[in-house]
């Protein structure tokens, strides 16, 4: 489930992905602070306004990538093996080539838990993200409390970091739970994860 | 998984009766306190009368409460000592409901699971508000700051109520036998 490399990074030990899940929340924090310092309705004035807007809100919204989970090549395994497999024959089609197709149709078989450990694993995680969630959520209202009755007009701006914050963490934080508690593991081989992906598709050619 | 406590004397063995009550609750309290809440938000404000209205609802569906539809997710401490409880219901007693209501392995599986589910369900449902957030504070901006308050309150109940809900949406009709148990256990004798 674990063990990837991301982004050059290998993940098998956990002060390794420790250090490695610090820095991804520094980002999702710097990520919050710049779209909170940026003009939101209705102080926009003109459509370009909106553009780094946008720009920041795409970069949080695309950083839980890197954790994986629920996207292909992140830190952490597909947690829905099936799901994907109802796509396979998209993806196998994307890939033109036949031996492709072939690496492509291994690679979506293999995708999901590997067995029942790693199945109760992934749902444990959940769990306990849901209730941090709710905690979360809960200071998120109490500060609402407060911020609304401070000044109401900084609440569509103070709405629009909250829920971007809230959809982040729910992005992450059972991939975070997984990597920050699973202890030292065997290095995946590459073959696994998007750079051992396409290196495997590159080696695994016929010549 | 779910409690044999009767809602209103009807015994939830069956998953029809479950869904149908999942349905009534999804569709009746809740809409009435979203409407609660927006009434009271456009008028004063976030209030903490809004956290208040949050406190009954999963209190009926249980998980987060020992007394629901659902068994509790997480163990309840046993009484350290002879409180107010166990001097009125026997120490016996207490021990039996409170044994009762502990998940076992499978039950802890299924729980696992449904908040998996209710994550996912969460994350799309999540996702669409944001959009729609999005969308709505850029044509309607007077708007912004109801939404996101009445968005914030559906969240909360979400993220208290979905697992419970998909737990007794899920969970196959009991066993009669498991159905018919009650948590009558015998007073001690005096």
């Amino acid at each position: 489930m674990i063990g990837r490399r991301v982004l050059g990074i290998p993940l098998h030990r956990r002060a390794i992905r420790r250090r490695f899940l610090v820095g991804y929340w520094l980002a999702v924090l710097a990520a919050l602070t710049a779209l909170s310092r940026f003009p939101v309705p209705p102080d926009v004035s003109h459509w370009t306004a909106f553009v780094p807007l946008l720009l920041t809100l795409g970069f949080a919204s695309n950083l839980p990538l890197l954790l994986g989970g629920f996207s292909l090549g992140g830190a952490v395994g597909f947690y829905e093996g099936r799901a994907f497999r109802l796509k396979d024959a998209a993806a196998v089609r994307l890939a033109r080539k036949p031996e492709k197709a072939e690496l492509v149709r291994r690679f979506l078989k293999a995708a999901g838990p590997a067995d029942e450990f790693e199945a109760r694993l992934r749902d444990t995680a959940h769990h306990r993200a849901h209730r941090w969630m709710f905690w979360m959520i809960y200071c998120g209202a109490i500060a609402f409390l407060l911020v609304s009755a401070a000044d109401m007009a900084l609440l569509p701006r103070f709405g629009l970091v909250l829920l971007e914050l809230l959809l982040v963490a729910q992005m992450s934080l059972p991939q975070s739970c997984i990597l920050w508690t699973m202890p030292d593991v065997e290095p995946v081989p590459d073959g696994h994860g998007s750079e051992g992906w396409a290196a495997h598709m590159r080696k695994e050619q016929p010549r | 998984m779910i409690t044999p406590f009767k809602l209103f004397g009807v015994s939830l063995a069956r998953r029809r009766t479950r869904r149908i009550v999942v349905l009534a609750y999804w569709c009746v309290p809740v809409p009435f306190l979203c409407t609660a809440f927006l009434l009271n938000f456009q008028r004063h404000g976030f209030t903490p009368i809004d956290l208040l209205l949050l406190l009954p609802l999963p209190a009926i569906l249980g998980g987060y409460s020992p007394a629901g539809l659902v068994k509790p997710f997480n163990p309840i401490p046993f009484p350290p000592g002879p409180g107010a409880l166990e001097s009125r219901l026997g120490a016996e007693r207490v021990k039996a409901v409170l044994e009762s209501l502990r998940l076992d392995e499978l039950e802890e599986s299924v729980k696992e699971r449904a908040h998996r589910t209710a994550y996912a369900l969460l994350r799309w449902t999540g996702s669409a508000a944001a959009v729609a957030y999005g969308v709505e504070s850029a044509f309607f901006p007077a708007w912004s700051a109801v939404c996101a308050a009445m968005g914030a309150f559906l969240l909360v109940i979400a993220l208290w109520c979905l697992p419970q809900s998909v737990i007794l949406w899920t969970v196959p009709d009991l066993d009669p036998s498991v159905a018919n148990e009650t948590l009558e256990v015998p007073c001690e004798q005096n």
